[in-house]
């Protein structure tokens, strides 16, 4: 019986895991082995020289202001665009007819291709012509050159991240508080429970679900973030947008450090499962 | 329980199947097409008035020539790159491809490109009339694997209207260093944040390659005549970079930031090639003219050549004859006088620079007449593999001398220590 | 009193909606602007309303790119990637949550951590691969490698857990296969996650970039994103021509949303609890 159960459920599993292993982990692990070599990924050459390259990596200057660049940019546009996200769906389920209109509105940034998007913000943040700053000098405020200051340019890349992200957290949480039993609600207008009470404590935390979610795919999203990035600002101005695929990205494949590149990708994944496993551990601690 | 089991298997085998036969139809199919005649693909960056030029010419050789079919595929010019090196790496290249010259040590290396000088009868007969100063990018332990497209090199483009706003003779561009920081201070003080020079501070090889003519222009050159040691840390660099920083953060005639203030009309001069002669009269909101690099005081003439080189790669023999016919014809005069007429690049043989059509074209596009007469004084960049790692290296310690956060005399310091890591290879 | 204070409450919600949409919908806004001008009136003011109607942008445009080709590929790409991620993932998850076996737990694990690695770390390895598949410049290549998905897998596993296993008990009582039970049981039941693993699914594949760009070749495979990437480049941006082009490729897109999204947030919102 437990043999022909574990049978089944390898046959259910093996279209997954089929795609898992000829698509992700062969050449995941092919990838280490390029990580340790010299290779330019064009010479036939492929030049191995151990764990030179890792060792390189943790002097590299560049390589710390990256993960830096990184952590900040997924953590502020995964929690703005969640909390965003969530306060528009709660004024959105208040109206009627309107709603259809500013869910519409608000997931546009997500149907549009980054590409094409990125173009677009790239002249609104111009300092001469883009609206951004004419609109911020008609009402006297400081007009930062967004996409050319070292302070401003990640705050830029960050606004575009959220813009882009926001629909998908409006969307989801519109449909999570649709769906929220509205027997709760009433009971709680019986007894005189202010609006944001209400919030506090019956919707936040019937909603944790729906959090979760949107945080876990808005984590997927922005630490692969690459895209708009690249058309923006490059990296620049002196590395102060320089995420982690970029970086990876102009090594491999602008300046022919593909073996270079291999160990940053390696790196960065070690990194980010060292880190989810030590969450794992201090909510299964909070947990007991 | 059992039959679920085949059931389950049948199903998971079928869609195997479809998905492998999905890939394995579609390459019968490649193969069939291949037969006769022999379709060829053509990568490239000539995006734009470029492409649109490339393929009424392309057009026309597959009207002529009824055994071969070209089909141009043009990528965007950062992403060229990327595509040449994973073809490259799983044998996946075009049967031709132009590339920008600064990649070509790299191309070079890979071992997929045709030897040109034998299939076209000999490296005289391949290369006959071309300026052998183009020749460089293409020629690899002797042997020639790839002919110049096209070349181009930077001039001084400028905003006649603005030269008038500030009290400037629209028809007296700056001749020396100085003449270029007054005439950029004049334009400057007319206020609204308006550039008086527009400077390239953005790392990567567009900072470098527009500041080495800054370099060769004062005698510091670049790196030593083998390639091996950086030079420009030095007395006549320090005057260059001193020079820009200045107009930065001194004179307040040119901003550190993002490329692009002058398109719009918000810079008075920039350093630009002859290619966006044609985009500025169809597209520019102003009247604007060239010149040749103003040049300091006891310096020389000096500019950076810039242009494509055009390669056929290894591959059944039927696409390779058809990648070297192809490849003789593009770079024929007749063809490049064509081409040039429509992208304004520079033509890459005096037979070529001589020919009616061309010399017409000139006549009628007097902002092509600086670029020109500045061919001769066009410096090539270091054809080494380690070139793009070099220029990486260079251009990232040059950049924080602009936002001037670091010394002139410490960025290069900085430059040099990081060219010499990058020659070294680590 | 009460009234009125909702009514003050309503209207802050409308002003705060009125503030944040115009900031979101502004680069529209500014694109179809600037796609209406002459070439040379590019970058004058004004930027938010039409003043001219240079409409020879957009026939320039669909001449260089064959947008309606590029759109056939990109939703070929993003529905067959949708409805594979969705499949194997149900499958696998059911698997994961209902049965025993060896190296289950391994293999969990091994399937999230996989959802940590950086993808452009594979491009040049999983370009062989599909160089040797013969799926290079073949949509299959963009479509094949997607079709499952780690994160669909843990999705749809939570979900799973929550349905009671005396749903399946009765169908297979009824005498049906496991495919049977997870088709007809499990799936219409999951159906909050699985819209909304088919959402991240449909946006993933129809906003990639990176992967097409290495394995596509011949512009009539091109999708989307491809086709406007095309229109800025070295040797200067045409940026009327680029904002024609850039509106041709997202007006559908929201149109198609627009006409969609009650039943998106239907499929999205769990049914049954409210009901």
């Amino acid at each position: 019986m437990r043999n022909k159960q574990a049978r089944t459920a390898y046959l259910l599993i093996a279209p997954a895991l089929i795609l898992f292993i000829g698509f992700t982990a062969y050449p995941f692990i092919w990838s280490a082995q390029i990580s340790l070599t010299s290779w330019d990924g064009l010479n036939a050459v492929k030049k191995f020289v151990g764990f030179q390259n890792y060792a390189h990596l943790f002097a590299d200057k560049e390589f710390k202001q990256s993960l830096a660049v990184t952590a900040i940019y997924t953590v502020t546009v995964t929690a703005i665009s969640t909390i965003l996200g969530f306060l528009i769906a709660l004024m959105l389920q208040r109206r009627g007819k309107s709603s259809v209109i500013y869910r519409t509105i608000f997931f546009s940034p997500v149907v549009t291709a980054t590409v094409a998007a990125a173009v677009v913000w790239q002249l609104l943040f111009d300092p001469y012509v883009g609206v951004i700053d004419l609109g911020l000098k008609a009402v006297h405020l400081p007009a930062p050159n967004w996409l050319s200051d070292t302070h401003w340019a990640l705050p830029a890349v960050i606004i575009v991240g959220i813009w882009k992200r926001l629909g998908f957290a409006v969307i989801v949480y519109a449909a999570g508080l649709s769906s929220l039993p509205t027997s709760c609600y009433e009971a709680a207008d019986l007894d005189g429970v202010s609006g944001w009470q209400k919030v506090r404590y019956l919707t936040i935390p019937l909603m944790r679900p729906v959090t979760t979610l949107v945080l876990i795919t808005g984590f997927i999203d922005a630490i692969q973030v690459f895209d708009h990035i690249f058309i923006l600002t490059s990296g620049g101005p002196m590395g102060s947008t320089n995420v982690m695929s970029l970086m990876l990205f102009n090594q491999g494949f602008k300046l022919f450090r593909l073996g270079y590149a291999s160990a940053i990708g390696w790196t960065l994944f070690l990194m980010i499962l060292v880190l989810t496993m030590l969450q794992w551990q201090l909510r299964r601690r909070r947990e007991l | 329980m059992k039959r679920s089991h085949i059931r389950l298997a049948s199903i998971l085998s079928l869609a195997v199947f479809a998905t492998v036969s999905l890939g394995a139809g579609s390459a019968i199919a490649a193969n069939k097409k291949a037969v006769k005649p022999v379709t060829i693909q053509f990568w490239n960056y000539w995006d734009g008035g470029n492409g649109q030029a490339l393929n009424v010419l392309i057009a026309e050789f597959n009207k002529k020539n009824k055994d071969v079919i070209v089909k141009p595929v043009t990528f965007p010019w950062g992403d060229l790159l990327p595509k040449l090196q994973t073809a490259i790496a799983s044998g996946t290249t075009p049967a031709v491809a132009a590339t920008d010259i600064a990649w070509m040590a790299n191309m070079n290396q890979s071992g997929k490109l045709v030897d040109l000088g034998a299939a076209l009868g000999g490296i005289k007969k391949a290369t006959a009339g071309i300026y052998p100063s183009l020749l460089t990018y293409g020629t690899y332990k002797g042997k020639i694997q790839s002919l110049p497209a096209s070349t181009n090199n930077l001039a001084l483009f400028y905003n006649k209207d603005l030269f008038r706003k500030a009290g400037l003779n629209p028809n007296k561009p700056p001749k020396t260093w100085a003449e270029m920081r007054t005439d950029a201070m004049a334009i400057s003080a007319l206020g609204n944040g308006i550039q008086g020079m527009e400077i390239y501070v953005q790392p990567g090889e567009g900072l470098t390659w527009q500041f080495q003519p800054y370099l060769w222009q004062t005698g510091a050159g670049f790196l030593n005549k083998t390639n091996t040691a950086p030079t420009f840390n030095s007395a006549a660099g320090k005057t260059a970079l001193q020079y820009l920083v200045d107009l930065i953060n001194v004179d307040h005639a040119a901003t550190a930031g993002q490329w692009g203030a002058f398109d719009k009309g918000q810079a008075g001069m920039r350093i630009d090639g002859s290619w966006m002669v044609g985009g500025y009269r169809d597209n520019a909101p102003f009247e604007f003219g060239t010149a040749m690099l103003p040049i300091p005081d006891g310096g020389v003439h000096a500019t950076n050549m810039g242009g494509e080189q055009i390669m056929a790669f290894k591959g059944k023999p039927a696409t390779q004859a058809a990648a070297v016919k192809f490849i003789k014809w593009f770079t024929s005069a007749p063809i490049q006088a064509r081409w040039d007429v429509a992208t304004n690049f520079m033509p890459i043989s005096d037979t070529v620079a001589n020919s009616n059509v061309l010399l017409k074209h000139i006549a009628d596009e007097p902002a092509l007449k600086a670029f020109i007469n500045q061919q001769k004084y066009a410096y090539a960049r270091p054809a080494i593999a380690t070139y793009p790692a070099v220029s990486d290296a260079f251009s990232k310690a040059l950049e924080p001398a602009f936002y001037g956060t670091v010394s002139v005399t410490d960025a290069l310091a900085n430059a040099d220590a990081a060219v010499r890591k990058a020659l070294s290879g680590k | 009193m009460r009234t009125f204070k909702k009514i003050a409450l309503r209207l802050s919600d409308h002003i705060a909606l009125i503030a944040m949409s115009s900031i979101v919908i502004l680069p529209f806004v500014w694109m179809i602007t600037t796609s209406l001008k002459p070439p040379k009136l590019a970058f004058a003011a004004p930027y938010l309303y039409p003043t001219h109607f240079h409409w020879q942008n957009f026939v320039n445009a669909w001449d260089e790119a064959p947008f309606s080709r590029y759109y056939l590929n990109s939703i070929v790409v993003a529905v067959l990637v949708t409805l594979g991620q969705v499949l194997t993932s149900a499958l696998a998850a059911y698997a994961f949550d209902r049965y025993e076996f060896p190296f289950k737990k391994t293999l969990w694990f091994t399937l999230l951590a996989s959802m940590m690695v950086p993808l452009p770390l594979l491009v040049i390895p999983s370009f062989q691969i599909i160089q040797h598949l013969h799926w290079a410049d073949n949509l299959a290549a963009l479509i094949i490698p997607r079709c499952w998905s780690a994160f669909g897998i843990l999705l749809l596993r939570q979900f799973i857990h929550s349905i009671p296993r005396d749903f399946d008990d009765a169908a297979k009582m009824d005498g049906a296969s496991v495919l049977r039970v997870i088709w007809s049981v499990i799936l219409p039941l999951a159906r909050p996650a699985v819209a909304t693993l088919a959402l991240f699914a449909f946006l993933f594949a129809w906003n990639d970039f990176l992967w097409p760009l290495i394995v596509l070749n011949s512009p009539e495979h091109f999708t989307v994103p491809l086709g406007i990437a095309n229109f800025s480049g070295k040797y200067g941006t045409r940026w009327t021509l680029l904002m024609a082009a850039t509106v041709s490729a997202t007006i559908p897109a929201v149109v198609a949303f627009l006409a969609m999204q009650k039943s998106l947030i239907r499929g999205l919102a769990s049914g049954g609890i409210n009901e």
